[in-house]
């Protein structure tokens, strides 16, 4: 299977709200795919679509080459599904909440279970009601990883957690993920901070919309921040590449992000729009720089 | 899917120990109450016992009410946060674990309760089943709408506002349902357990319907949508089976009589023209002109009794003209008693008991209910203008077809007059726990078990009857006075349901009854306590006509 999850313009609306639009993507197996947004980007709506919670309005999605609408507990058996919507059950302590989980999972791995409770320091007695929220999240992981799915879908994760706990959940993620057998994660965040590390595919969801998926390293490469010293005041010219985004004079500095860069061209495509650049510096950029980047061009279009 | 089904059940169990600890407390407490029986005869407070056992019956139903938003809301089908969803969990497991669970702790847990208590009050296996069944049924239709109520709603909160406006909405339709159904020109046969039976059949399809469709598709507002079809479906089987003829008014059954060819069905020809806008004590009014008659049954039988429990009128101006129904109901029901009663009461019922009791003197005091003659009152109501028009042509014949119920009574057991004295019958068993001699006449006590405390299925007058007899002299003396207090296991919806009851017989020799009868004691020495028992023997149908309005128009 080349993607555990396919989604062909999918669509879910609530009411006359647009959730989410036509998305169209694909997330390629063994890959960690962080699907990032603002806040009410469409994350969560597209998260609950493919874990059948919502029906999709328009369009389809496939998981783990089920449609998402059929997905039977064949299917769920081989996915981890965690979330900082979903209620757990209170009443349970971590080890009564293995105990409900276990006999729905054939491949439950006992001492794997175990280990990762070790690992992130669970106490294993103490009731959810009287946990931490963090705890309780790190709860959720160990019985979605303790099986050992082939896909892990969890929905803002990070939120509301503590450095220490974040740390030591990124790190749980990562282990499996890079395990023998590879997983496939498809996590969402409004964050890229908190997905940074773990993700090696980035999608950005916008007003329901996806504006762009890829891998990271290629994101990373073809992204770049220009700065270009100018001769004179600086002034942005108008009929700049749509690659170059978010151009800004101050002084004699012109600065953009080119998101199609290239080491070869970059000198002359700023020179044949700028004649008086006396030089041309290119900074590599984060993620988060990317991303900031892209979220205000994306709010300017609006 | 059983292991699946298992594992859920038990989790569910072990989720709400706290409530279902709280559960088994009150069903111990109601068995309790009703194993102990009545504790305040004599108190001054006459309904002290019944008050108690109610509340207790209330709060069993409450709590049936909660336990089952409980379980079912644990796990929720509705909304996209709950922990099964993702888990790999089919949606018809989780329902069918939470109908087990419901069915296990609300309904068979109480049943098997209440049918070990009554074995060991001495009834019959049978008949502790019978009175576990009642229970069943009263548990099942109150479960019925809490899982249809909380099948739909993710909190307690939700399914308290959910429920208050489905009963608001049932009341509404139960309303509308009747003023048309007293509308109808028809048979109002069906009685109170053929209806019950039918709309609880309703009822828990609904449920089970409504709950499986959210559990399966998770689509609240189509849910809501088939909620609402569910509950109406169930209140029109109240209308349709209601007006189902040839189903017995009480049981359901359509068990044939076959009467003596010299019986005697008749209306009174002393019809009487009531005014509209008579209002009744349920409430009704009298929309359109009435007249009030009477219709009964004259049995050629010593021992079988025959009574009138359903008519269908209408009224043409000759024999030789076609019929137009009329409306008709029941003059008690409308709040006009007895205004038109025949000048003579038959005795039937004390014919029928005397040939059981085999005895040739039998003193029933005047006021007692088997002393009242077996007629019914009726209003045959039409609107105004016609009435008018009918009377201004001269009247005409008012026809009514009649169907009558026909029962005899056995006797079902004879106690030695003796303090300690018990009998068990099938379904209820009695021990006589005092008597006492007084200037006037003798009190027996006794406290008692049953499945009714009397069978009205069969007989409408009170079914079951206590009396004195002395066998060797052929004389039985019919009680006085009494004073009854009872438990009940439940509210009695179709009928007095189960439960212990503790009952003061005063048979006084020197009050008014028809062939008193000196209480001696020699007397006394030979008597026995009788319980007097109906047998239902079916019912058939027959026509009777009188002439009304001859004389005009009434303003």
């Amino acid at each position: 299977m080349q993607y555990a999850i396919e989604t062909q313009k999918l669509s879910r609306r609530f009411g006359r709200t647009e959730a989410v639009v036509d998305l169209t993507m694909t997330v390629p197996a063994g890959s960690v795919f962080a699907l990032v947004g603002p806040n009410g980007a469409g994350k969560t709506t597209t998260i609950k679509t493919l874990m059948n919670l919502l029906r999709p309005s328009a369009g389809e999605a496939r998981v783990l080459g089920t449609d998402s609408r059929t997905l039977g507990p064949a299917t769920l058996q081989r996915i981890g599904y965690v979330s900082e919507n979903q209620v757990l059950p209170e009443w349970m302590s971590v080890a009564d909440l293995m105990a409900y989980c276990r006999p729905f999972y054939p491949t439950w791995d006992a001492s794997f279970a175990d280990a990762l409770l070790r690992q992130l320091d669970l106490p294993r007695t103490r009731p959810l009601k009287n946990c931490s929220r963090g705890m309780k999240m790190k709860a959720a992981l160990v019985v979605s990883l303790a099986y050992r799915p082939e896909l892990l879908v969890m929905d803002e994760p990070f939120a509301g957690l503590d450095a220490l706990v974040r740390e030591e959940f990124s790190q749980g993620i990562l282990e499996v993920a890079g395990g023998e057998r590879p997983w496939t994660v498809f996590i969402s965040s409004h964050d890229i901070d908190e997905v940074e590390r773990l993700a090696d595919w980035i999608g950005i969801i916008n007003r329901g919309r996806l504006e762009l998926a890829e891998p990271v390293s290629t994101m990373l490469a073809r992204f770049r921040q220009i700065e270009v010293l100018v001769d004179g005041d600086a002034r942005v010219v108008a009929d700049e590449p749509t690659a170059w985004l978010g151009q800004e004079a101050a002084g004699h500095t012109i600065r953009f992000v080119d998101s199609a860069f290239s080491d070869s061209d970059i000198g002359a495509a700023v020179r044949g729009r700028y004649p008086s650049a006396r030089d041309v510096i290119v900074s590599p950029m984060s993620l988060r720089q990317i991303f900031i980047t892209l979220a205000r061009v994306y709010r300017l279009s609006e | 899917m059983w292991t699946t089904i298992r594992h859920l059940v038990w989790n569910d169990a072990r989720a709400l120990r706290g409530p279902l600890a709280v559960w088994v407390g009150i069903l111990v407490l109601q068995l309790g109450v009703v194993a102990v029986g009545p504790m305040f005869v004599g108190s001054g407070n006459d309904r002290a016992d019944v008050n108690m056992s109610q509340g207790v019956i209330v709060m069993r139903l409450a709590m049936t009410v909660i336990l089952t938003a409980l379980l079912i809301q644990r796990d929720t089908a509705v909304g996209t946060t709950a922990f099964w969803l993702t888990r790999p969990i089919r949606p018809l497991a989780m329902w069918a674990a939470k109908l087990t669970s419901i069915a296990g702790w609300c309904l068979l847990l109480p049943a098997a309760l209440a049918w070990a208590l009554f074995v060991g009050l001495g009834l019959s296996a049978g008949s502790a089943w019978e009175a576990a069944w009642q229970l069943l049924t009263e548990q099942t239709a109150c479960a019925a709408f809490a899982v249809m109520s909380a099948s739909v709603t993710a909190t307690l909160a939700h399914f308290v506002v959910a429920s208050l406006a489905a009963f608001t909405a049932v009341w509404f339709a139960t309303l509308t349902a009747r003023a048309w159904q007293d509308s109808l020109p028809s048979f109002t046969l069906a009685g109170l357990n053929a209806i019950l039976n039918a709309w609880m059949l309703a009822v828990v399809a609904g449920a089970l319907v409504v709950s499986a469709h959210q559990y399966i598709t998770r689509r609240r507002f189509r849910t809501w949508v088939l909620a609402g079809v569910c509950l109406m479906v169930a209140q029109g089987t109240l209308v349709v089976v209601r007006n189902t003829p040839g189903l017995d008014p009480a049981t359901g059954s359509s068990r044939t009589y076959t009467p003596p060819a010299d019986v005697e069905v008749r209306l009174g020809d002393n019809v009487t023209d009531e005014p509209a806008g008579v209002t009744g004590s349920s409430g009704l009014v009298v929309t359109g002109r009435a007249l009030s008659t009477t219709v009964w049954a004259n049995s050629p039988s010593d021992t079988d009794v025959l009574e009138p429990v359903g008519v269908r009128s209408s009224v043409a101006r000759t024999a030789a003209e076609p019929s137009t129904m009329i409306r008709w109901s029941e003059s008690q029901r409308r709040g006009a008693w007895w205004t038109n009663a025949p000048s003579t009461a038959d005795d039937q019922p004390l014919r029928s008991i005397r040939q059981a009791l085999a005895v040739d003197r039998l003193a029933v005091p005047s006021v007692s209910l088997l002393a009242t003659p077996l007629y019914r009152a009726y209003l045959a109501e039409w609107p105004i203008d016609t009435y008018r028009a009918f009377a201004a042509k001269g009247g005409g014949i008012l026809r009514a077809e009649v169907v009558v119920k026909a029962y005899r009574y056995r006797v079902g057991a004879a106690v030695p007059l003796r303090a300690g004295a018990s009998y068990a019958l099938p379904d209820r068993w009695l021990r006589v726990t005092l008597v006492e001699r007084t200037p006037r006449g003798i009190v027996v006590t006794i406290r008692t078990a049953f499945v009714s405390p009397f069978d009205a299925n069969v007989a409408r007058r009170g079914g079951v009857h206590y009396m004195l007899r002395n066998r060797a002299r052929r004389e039985a003396l019919f009680f006085t006075d009494q004073q009854t207090s009872n438990t009940f296991l439940t509210l009695g919806t179709t009928r007095f349901g189960p439960g212990t009851g503790l009952r003061r017989f005063e048979f006084d020799s020197q009050r008014p009854a028809n062939g008193t009868i000196a209480l001696t004691n020699a007397w006394v020495d030979g008597a026995e306590l009788v319980v007097l028992m109906p047998v239902d023997l079916g019912m058939f149908t027959r026509s009777a006509e009188v002439p009304v309005l001859t004389a005009g128009v009434a303003k």
